[in-house]
């Protein structure tokens, strides 16, 4: 089956929490999102085999692909670090593509791992936002020419929350994006609509103005998240339900995003106490309730 | 050109706050450390005075502890307030995380157990529970490994029962050596007695 521009709907990021939920409400969701990296552990460069199964983990991805579609959304890849990539880590995804079927893939826009001689890399700790500048841009098309060479499925670029600004960068944010996915079919974007959020209210970006900047024919994917406060800034934590403001942004994003394929929905798994069974289905149903008003209106489909 | 060593340079001072504060007051004290170019200077001096800098090393450090309060939640309530220090001790020792988090489990239970032996870390029963906790760890990783046979020299199901029940920092238990067969069922924790 061609999957190419199948829209799906509105999923979840699967985390450790939901496995009861997605048992009594698979119905629910259109699809699931899953980090491949909870599915098994690496054992580092030199291991033989490096990527080993975790069973329980893995028999709940099975149990989930034989009943909706699946996204892959890495944290693994760290496109940004300079003079590393990781073409095990790739191999290994496009076996994992082989065997789930993704209908698409992608990874952020940033740095977390640091090569060293050992055999697992030095993780950063948090994904630090490459400047935008020429030289980021050409080794970030090359990667991502690379991957879309070796699995061919759609890849997604997310854009960064970030807490630091560089100063005197050669591009704009969006404008940097866009020049990334200009030159390669395959090259998307995932507009993760919290972390625009969060970056609204932390530096003063103006949202409305940067959806209106960035290529949004290339939009193939948006997230949705809660957040908190912590230090006098705004986090992107995952921490329950959409504030009102990404509810208001979405709606104007999907408004613009004609070959929007999926929303999904991110929570961190210590706050499902907060959610809950109906909690998870009011955020999913009112993301469906924007998903219908753009995808099912005859001239959203003349943009696509 | 940008060079890796900008990447390593941010990725350090955010591990360290210390190294933060360190390098407004001394700048070439730090920046000396690596191949920067000028622009990156500016960059770095730039980041290290913003507000948001403070919230990536607080993220660093949250992201460091949570496979340590996931994976040794035991040990974790038995150090209580101690864990932080000893935690922040560890990271100044063991900088080069993977995070993944067999590794960094069994890396801060090792760094625990050393302390234990030498004596410079004094806590009664948390040699028992770190060799269970690092167990369980490495068979919750290690699928290839179904059982581990683990040697205790206080019973860990009586130490188990007196942190559940909040009375262990009061209760003398009887020193004994006992082994047990530790296995995951369903991902629940099964100990039987050898």
């Amino acid at each position: 089956m061609d999957n190419t521009n199948e829209k799906l709907g509105v999923g979840l990021l699967y985390n450790a929490s939901l496995p009861e939920y997605l048992e009594h409400n698979i119905e629910q969701v259109d699809y699931i999102e899953i980090i491949p990296d909870m599915f098994w552990s690496d054992e580092g460069r030199n291991a033989y085999p490096r990527f080993v199964d975790l069973p329980q983990w893995r028999h709940q991805l099975n149990w989930m692909a034989k009943q909706v579609p699946l996204v892959a959304h890495n944290i693994g890849m760290s496109l940004g670090t300079l003079n590393y990539f990781d073409k095990g880590y790739i191999q290994f995804m496009k076996e994992m593509n082989e065997s789930y079927r993704f209908r698409w893939h992608s990874d952020h826009l940033s740095f977390i791992k640091l090569p060293t001689k050992g055999p697992h890399d030095h993780n950063a700790g948090i994904a630090i936002p490459v400047p935008y500048d020429k030289d980021y841009l050409a080794m970030l098309r090359e990667k991502i020419s690379f991957i879309t060479e070796q699995i061919e499925l759609p890849f997604l670029i997310e854009n960064n929350v970030y807490f630091v600004e560089y100063p005197d960068q050669d591009y704009s944010e969006t404008d940097f994006i866009n020049q990334l996915v200009s030159t390669n079919d395959q090259a998307n974007i995932l507009l993760d609509i919290h972390n625009l959020y969060a970056n609204s209210v932390n530096h003063k970006l103006k949202a409305r103005q940067y959806i209106d900047e960035l290529r949004m024919d290339k939009v193939v994917e948006m997230h949705i998240a809660g957040g908190n406060e912590m230090g006098g800034m705004y986090m992107d934590s995952h921490a329950g339900p959409c504030p009102d403001e990404v509810w208001e942004l979405l709606d104007y994003a999907v408004s613009k995003a004609p070959n929007l394929r999926g929303i999904t929905f991110e929570f961190h798994e210590s706050y499902f106490p907060l959610l809950r069974f109906d909690g998870l289905n009011k955020q999913i149903e009112m993301a469906k309730a924007i998903w219908n008003k753009y995808t099912l209106q005859p001239y959203y489909h003349e943009l696509a | 050109m940008n060079s890796p060593d900008f990447q390593l340079a941010f990725a350090t001072l955010i591990a360290s706050p210390q190294l933060c504060k360190q390098a407004i007051a001394d700048e070439p004290s730090v920046f000396d450390q690596f191949a920067l170019t000028e622009k990156e200077k500016t960059r770095l001096r730039s980041v290290l005075r913003q507000k948001g800098m403070s919230i990536c090393c607080s993220l660093y450090r949250m992201n460091r502890i949570t496979p340590l309060y996931t994976q040794l939640t035991q040990t974790a309530t038995l150090l209580g307030d101690e864990l932080i220090t000893l935690a922040e001790e560890f990271w100044e020792s063991y900088p080069d995380s993977s995070l993944q988090f067999k590794e960094e489990v069994l890396a801060f239970g090792q760094f625990l157990l050393a302390k234990l032996e030498v004596g410079t870390l004094k806590f009664p029963y948390l040699q028992e529970i770190l060799r269970l906790e690092l167990a369980i760890n490495e068979l919750s990783y290690t699928p290839a490994i179904i059982e581990k046979t683990v040697h205790f020299d206080y019973d860990i199901v009586a130490i188990l029962l007196a942190m559940d029940r909040g009375t262990l920092q009061t209760e003398r238990l009887q020193k004994v050596q006992v082994a047990y067969k530790v296995y995951l069922e369903e991902q629940t924790l099964k100990l039987a007695l050898l």
